[in-house]
């Protein structure tokens, strides 16, 4: 797959910023327990692009919301691991300096911009109002600042829009009003939850390129949930492959496109639609459905769906290996899939 | 402004419609002339009776009497009171401060309690404090006002001794009447208020308002509230129009001076114009109440403002 040329791989990663250790998130509803995420672990450098990929239901968004500890509670909980920021554990702080840390080291931008915007609140008052939060600033220091964000952003006359409502923006516009939000601390850390799912494809890859310029100037780290692999190959250094609260396989992004070693994330590639494919070829879907959450699964969470799965896949959860420098698979048949045979 | 001109235009037709009615009410119950002179036909001769239609002008078709009902009416002329020997608008007019102050008092506690409570039941919802207060809600919204009335008085006016039990006067004579009548809308104002913002507290903005890191108190307040403000809006500005109409229950139990027991006692004894007066009084004050309900929506929410 042609993606090289697309990113910059390694160059430009530093020290360690953020570490997930065996995440679990629970969501105790009425009808039972939801087990959302099963310990998952992975990790961001600095500077670095994470890109978590997998399908509606995988446990992504909950990954990552549960970092600053912003998924509904109740019912959700987590109820185990360590998520270190800089080696401090977000788990183990107090709410205040949570709330230092949320919209200032780490800032989110959520999916729809239809609806993560206060309806009946001005644009510059949600801009300057995440500023004055985090940085000692006047009322008008903090509104020239948000309007040079609208600029930076793309947002034509920037300082009269500040008093415009969400309304008077279009989708996109609303978008970049979220990330102007999410860049006004300057944050270590972006989290950037499907932000172009809700918008139409032109002005998704307007989004993609306004933020991958913008971490290329400011270098800041971003966790990218996706289930867009064409987003995900434009932008990514690491891919993280999620499956029913598990990460099933992760990797440098080249070496997942090329290589990729478990039977789930081989579905979801064929499943692209190819240019160099001939019209008339049908997408291939995975088979089944994905697994119901509520209760405990036994064994491996894809081997309902996975034509190589044994005895073993159904009996005991596969663990994490790694079958190249950072490439880590949770897979028991990793060699027979990596090496393109079918059983 | 489009919109405001709108809203008062609307408010201008329900007018006119509760005019007609009002108007029309004279006639509905028979004969004018012998619904307003009652008893006194007995006393008096057919050309009395005749002489007086004609001296009232009962003889006119109706969309002549119509029209000058209407004309005398937007000059403050409802006719005269024959049981209260003054004009029927100063009849109605001289209960209106008694029924205000007392609906002000209602209204202001209804508001600090109401809205407060439902706010910190959202916040800490099936704890102590809202379970507590959904019993309160309960109560007040089940317990009839008359039955509250009498409660209050056989314990604070009666047995305590700490109250009077009837008439206006001091600040002691509003107490009892003012809780009788904010008990209602304390109780549904809270459990809307509660509700709104339970509604509002899971929406996506609020968590964009959450990862910005600033305080809960923020959340709740200048993002939770505030969108939760339409529907406690509209209610309270109902409630409003209620109380400045006058209880009629209420102002009866603690014999207080207001317009609803006027309006009431007028109707018992057939004093039309009276009636006429105080249901035209009553419908101005609700399309005023409208009018300002629809004001205070365009503040709180710019879509309607800007009319998206």
């Amino acid at each position: 797959m042609e993606t090289t040329s697309l990113h910059t791989t390694g160059s430009k990663q530093g020290k360690r910023l953020l570490e997930v250790r065996n995440l679990e998130t629970k969501f105790y509803t009425a009808d039972g327990v939801v087990n959302a995420l099963n310990g998952i672990s992975y990790s961001v450098d600095e500077g670095e692009c994470l890109a978590i990929v997998g399908e509606s239901g995988s446990g992504k968004t909950v990954g990552v919301l549960s970092i600053l500890r912003l998924i509904q509670s109740p019912p959700g909980r987590i109820v185990g691991g360590e998520i270190l920021f800089k080696g401090t554990d977000l788990l183990k702080i107090d709410d205040k300096e949570l709330r230092t840390i949320r919209g200032g080291a780490i800032s989110v931008i959520f999916q729809d911009p239809m609806t993560s915007l206060n309806p009946v609140m001005r644009v510059g008052a949600q801009i300057t109002e995440n500023i004055r939060e985090h940085e000692n600033l006047t009322s008008r220091q903090a509104r020239q600042k948000a309007a040079d964000l609208l600029g930076m952003v793309g947002i034509p006359t920037p300082a009269k829009r500040l008093d415009d409502y969400p309304h008077q923006f279009s989708g996109g516009m609303r978008q970049r009003v979220m990330i102007a939000m999410a860049l006004s601390c300057s944050p270590q850390l972006i989290i950037a939850d499907e932000p172009t799912t809700a918008l139409d494809v032109t002005i998704q890859a307007q989004i993609v390129e306004l933020i991958k310029s913008l971490q290329a100037e400011l270098g800041t780290a971003v966790i990218w949930i996706s289930h867009d692999l064409g987003v995900v190959a434009r932008l990514a250094d690491n891919v993280a492959v999620m499956y029913a609260g598990h990460i099933v396989e992760k990797a440098p992004v080249d070496e997942l496109y090329a290589r990729p070693a478990h039977p789930y994330t081989i579905g979801l590639l064929n499943s692209l639609p190819r240019l160099d494919a001939r019209i008339k070829t049908k997408l291939k879907a995975i088979g089944g459905l994905p697994p119901n959450l509520l209760g405990m699964l036994q064994g491996c969470a894809f081997a309902p769906r996975c034509m190589f799965a044994t005895q073993i896949c159904r009996e005991q959860a596969p663990p994490a290996i790694e079958v190249a420098p950072r490439h880590q698979v949770a897979c028991w048949h990793s060699e027979l899939v990596s090496a393109g045979e079918r059983p | 402004m489009r919109y405001i001109i709108r809203r008062l235009l609307q408010s201008l037709i329900v007018v006119f419609g509760v005019s007609i009615v009002a108007f029309g009410m004279l006639f509905m119950t028979g004969d004018p002339t012998e619904v307003i002179l009652g008893d006194a036909t007995d006393r008096m001769t057919v050309s009395q009776i005749e002489e007086f239609r004609v001296k009232m002008g009962f003889d006119r078709p109706w969309y002549v009497q119509y029209a000058s009902f209407v004309g005398n009416a937007v000059q403050g002329d409802f006719g005269y009171s024959f049981i209260r020997h003054q004009p029927a608008f100063e009849v109605i007019t001289d209960k209106l401060p008694a029924t205000i102050k007392l609906a002000s008092v209602a209204f202001i506690l209804s508001l600090v309690i109401s809205i407060p409570l439902g706010v910190m039941s959202a916040i800490r919802p099936h704890r102590p404090l809202d379970n507590i207060a959904t019993v309160v809600a309960l109560a007040g919204q089940s317990i009839p006002s008359f039955w509250l009335g009498i409660l209050l008085i056989m314990f604070f006016g009666v047995y305590l001794k700490w109250l009077p039990i009837s008439g206006s006067g001091s600040w002691q004579h509003y107490v009892m009447p003012g809780i009788t009548l904010a008990a209602f809308p304390i109780a549904r104002n809270m459990r809307l208020t509660r509700s709104s913002m339970l509604d509002f507290m899971q929406k996506d903005f609020v968590r964009t308002a959450r990862a910005k890191g600033i305080s809960e108190n923020r959340v709740v307040y200048a993002h939770v509230l505030r969108n939760s403000l339409m529907p406690i809006v509209t209610s309270i500005g109902l409630e409003l129009g209620f109380l400045l109409g006058g209880s009629v229950i209420t102002e009866t139990i603690f014999g207080w001076p207001g317009v609803g027991r006027e309006i009431v006692a007028a109707i018992g004894s057939k004093d039309f114009y009276v009636v006429q007066a105080g249901v035209i009084m009553l419908a101005l004050i609700f399309a005023g109440v409208n009018l300002l309900i629809d004001l205070t929506y365009s503040l709180i929410d710019p879509r309607i403002r800007f009319g998206a």
